[in-house]
């Protein structure tokens, strides 16, 4: 019980409960407050001012006429009137006239004028208290005189009133703990809900998801939320192990190549030459799979490349030094290669990986477009302001319905399984475009006899520039119209510089 | 020359230091960052080989200090695959240049003896000379034998590089890395490609080969 008290109140809505209560029992306390001085201040203040008034005359009748002429006024008020109390006293207090029989409190007065209030009861039997307020003082020589006024039930009516916005106020703060508790309890359902399905989630059972009540508050938002990272999660874990299982596939046949040439190289341990050929063929072996680890751990890494370090790269340069790198190797092996630059192509991006995707896709144009005539590469801007960089070949090409499963990876057509490499050429410049928000788009080539060839454009969005530091400027900015930028012709260039 | 190797891995060490003494280096080893930085400081050595990943003291915080310390010796870094992009990080704390595992031993011979040629670098000169061949960097024109050759601007770069570092091994990796800023290898013979223009540029006509290809380990400028 305890236990469960310590984690009740350790919830939010019980402490917002708790605090809306204290709120409402500090408003109660200024309620109280204002009660009390509108209405017992004003109704104190009004019997003051009568029972002044009444003291005043009688004191004065005292100072103009004879000591009877009090007694008899005081007789006369006495027997009038039931709203004020009188009482004249000799100098040792006691009674001489009036309509209560003993002055309220021991204290003798002095010559000051002192306020009294005081109790008293009328009717005999059933005796009533009653509140009275006045002034008690000397007149007419050394006779005491006390004047009051009498408060009726005001007193009463008022401590009631008090008493009654103090229980309000009490059961508010009850109330609106009870509520708090109960609010509590229902948020902290909800939310164990969120925490039974992290931990099962946690111990494995990747397909456990939150409810969604339907309620569309904020814990179906919540719920929501959590759902789709699970979705999320579930479909990367999926993916990974995909991943694990095309690599341990793909793996598994350079490596027994690597083992039993080693084992040759064993065996013929005798024969120095061709145990050294075994051996080197090994190294190169061990070095094609070194190269398949490299490609899929910047693979990995791209997955934490962080689009907010992204910077300005100028595409145009970049494919111009692409294309210049490549050129003589296409020439190498007998295709003929042009370019088409457009000028000013920028965006944001990560130079290096745009730069390795590039690489990619001119070393696969390089190794398979190589029975074609022609292979060429263009830059432009699209008309949906996209940047395009678009690689040609007239090599065999990759069949439309393959087309999506090329990019994952480690998928080989058959027919490249002569060429070298490991299948994660396309996969890593995907990654690239998926990365950079853009996408990688196959389709027929550069048509050579039987052959369709192959395209690929790395489509990338030209994202908005980073945010300068720039002087303001007085001037007024001069708004040409740009000429609508046509996609350029691959044209046969004899040198780019 | 002598180096100190600074590398945990028994078998890469034993390996680092076979290949250092067969190219007729000497090759001290150190087992962690605290002993390689004391013997770094203490030694006289021409070279560092410096793993990334060290106990009691990592390679980055060895060369820093090392550095902070007024040592100048040349550090080749080297890493385990897959660390290339802490490449940047290793260069700011000192390191001269990055080698990523595995590589080849003619790869890490090649570097570290370019690394120590660099180390006593002539002041800097207008025009490089390899046997009849003859470059000038202000007037940016290359002749061999008062013959006037013909260089794109990467050619001319490609053989400045080459030219500077004539009669040693330059590998395909440090052409990528020093003469077009590629921190990646292409799956063609990029580089080769552009090698053999050059050389037929420049050796084409000519008896004497002044460009070489070592076979295994890349290329070799010398009259």
């Amino acid at each position: 019980m305890k236990a469960f008290l310590e984690a009740l109140t350790r919830t939010t809505a019980f402490r917002l409960a708790r605090l809306n209560g204290l709120v409402f029992l500090a408003l109660a306390a200024a309620l109280v407050g204002y009660i009390y001085f509108a209405t017992a201040g004003q109704i104190n203040a009004s019997a003051d001012k009568d029972a002044t008034r009444e003291f005043n005359e009688i004191a004065w009748l005292s100072g103009e006429t004879r000591y009877d002429a009090l007694n008899q006024a005081i007789i006369e008020r006495a027997a009038a009137t039931r709203d004020y109390l009188y009482l004249l006293a000799d100098s040792q207090g006691r009674r001489i006239s009036g309509n209560i029989s003993v002055l309220p409190d021991d204290r003798m007065p002095t010559d000051e004028r002192l306020r009294t209030s005081f109790t008293y009861y009328v009717g005999a039997g059933k005796e009533r208290a009653r509140e009275a307020r006045g002034f008690v003082g000397r007149v007419s020589g050394d006779r005491v005189l006390l004047v009051a006024r009498d408060m009726g039930d005001a007193p009463s009516v008022i401590a009631r009133a008090v008493q009654s916005v103090w229980i309000v106020g009490a059961l508010a703060l009850l109330i609106s703990l009870a509520a708090g508790v109960l609010a509590s309890r229902a948020a902290t359902r909800r939310v164990d809900e969120f925490n039974v399905t992290a931990r099962s989630v946690m111990r494995g059972d990747l397909r456990r998801r939150a409810k969604v009540t339907g309620a569309d508050d904020e814990f179906d938002t919540l719920a929501k939320a959590m759902n789709a990272m699970l979705d999320e999660i579930e479909r990367l874990i999926q993916a990974m192990r995909h991943a694990g299982d095309a690599i341990a596939h793909d793996l598994r046949s350079p490596l027994t190549r690597l083992r039993s040439q080693l084992e040759s190289a064993l065996s013929d341990a005798d024969k120095p030459e061709t145990a050294r050929a075994a051996i080197e063929d090994s190294i190169t072996e061990a070095d094609s799979l070194l190269k398949t680890f490299s490609a899929i751990m910047r693979l990995s890494r791209m997955e934490a490349v962080d689009p907010r370090a992204f910077v300005d790269v100028d595409i145009t340069a970049l494919a111009h030094q692409m294309a210049e790198l490549y050129e003589p190797v296409f020439e190498d092996v007998g295709v003929r290669f042009s370019y088409a630059i457009a000028p000013g192509l920028r965006t944001r991006g990560d130079g290096a990986l745009l730069a390795q995707a590039l690489v990619n896709l001119l070393d696969n144009a390089v190794k398979y477009g190589a029975t074609g005539p022609e292979a060429d590469l263009r830059a432009y801007r699209n008309d949906a302001s996209e940047i395009v960089l678009s690689i040609r070949d007239g090599g065999p090409g990759v069949p439309a319905p393959d087309r999506e499963r090329v990019k994952e990876r480690f998928v080989r057509l058959d027919q490249s399984r002569s060429q070298p490499g490991a299948g994660l050429g396309l996969s890593l410049a995907a990654a690239v475009a998926q990365r950079h928000q853009g996408r990688l788009e196959l389709a027929d080539g550069l048509r050579n006899g039987d052959q369709p060839g192959l395209q690929v454009q790395l489509v990338l969005p030209t994202l908005a520039p980073l945010k300068e530091k720039r002087a303001p400027v007085d001037t007024p900015k001069i708004v040409q119209p740009k000429p609508a930028q046509p996609q350029p012709e691959p044209t046969n260039h004899p040198a780019a510089e | 020359m002598r180096v100190l190797t600074i590398e945990d891995d028994r078998d890469m060490a034993s390996f680092l230091k076979r290949a250092l003494e067969e190219a007729g280096h000497e090759c001290d080893l150190a087992a962690d960052g605290e002993t390689g930085l004391n013997k770094a400081r203490d030694g006289d050595f021409d070279i560092l080989i410096v793993d990334r990943m060290l106990p009691l003291k990592d390679g980055v915080s060895v060369v820093s200090e090392y550095r902070s310390g007024g040592g100048t010796t040349p550090v080749l870094f080297l890493s385990a695959l897959g660390e290339v992009d802490h490449r940047l990080e290793g260069l700011q704390a000192g390191g001269d240049d990055y080698l990523a595992k595995p590589f080849a031993a003619t790869e890490l011979i090649a570097r570290i003896e370019v690394l120590h040629r660099r180390r006593d670098t002539p002041p800097p000169v207008t025009k490089l000379t390899v046997g009849d061949l003859e470059m000038d960097l202000l007037a940016r024109t290359v002749e061999r034998a008062g013959q006037k050759i013909d260089l794109q601007p990467r050619e001319f770069r490609l053989l400045e590089f080459l030219m500077r570092h004539a009669g040693q091994v330059v590998t395909r990796t440090m052409l990528l890395e020093k003469v077009w800023d590629y921190h990646f290898d292409p799956q063609t013979n990029v580089i080769d490609v552009h090698v053999s223009r050059l050389r037929s540029k420049i050796d084409k006509d000519f008896q004497e080969q002044l460009l070489h290809t070592v076979r295994g380990a890349g290329y070799r400028l010398q009259a």
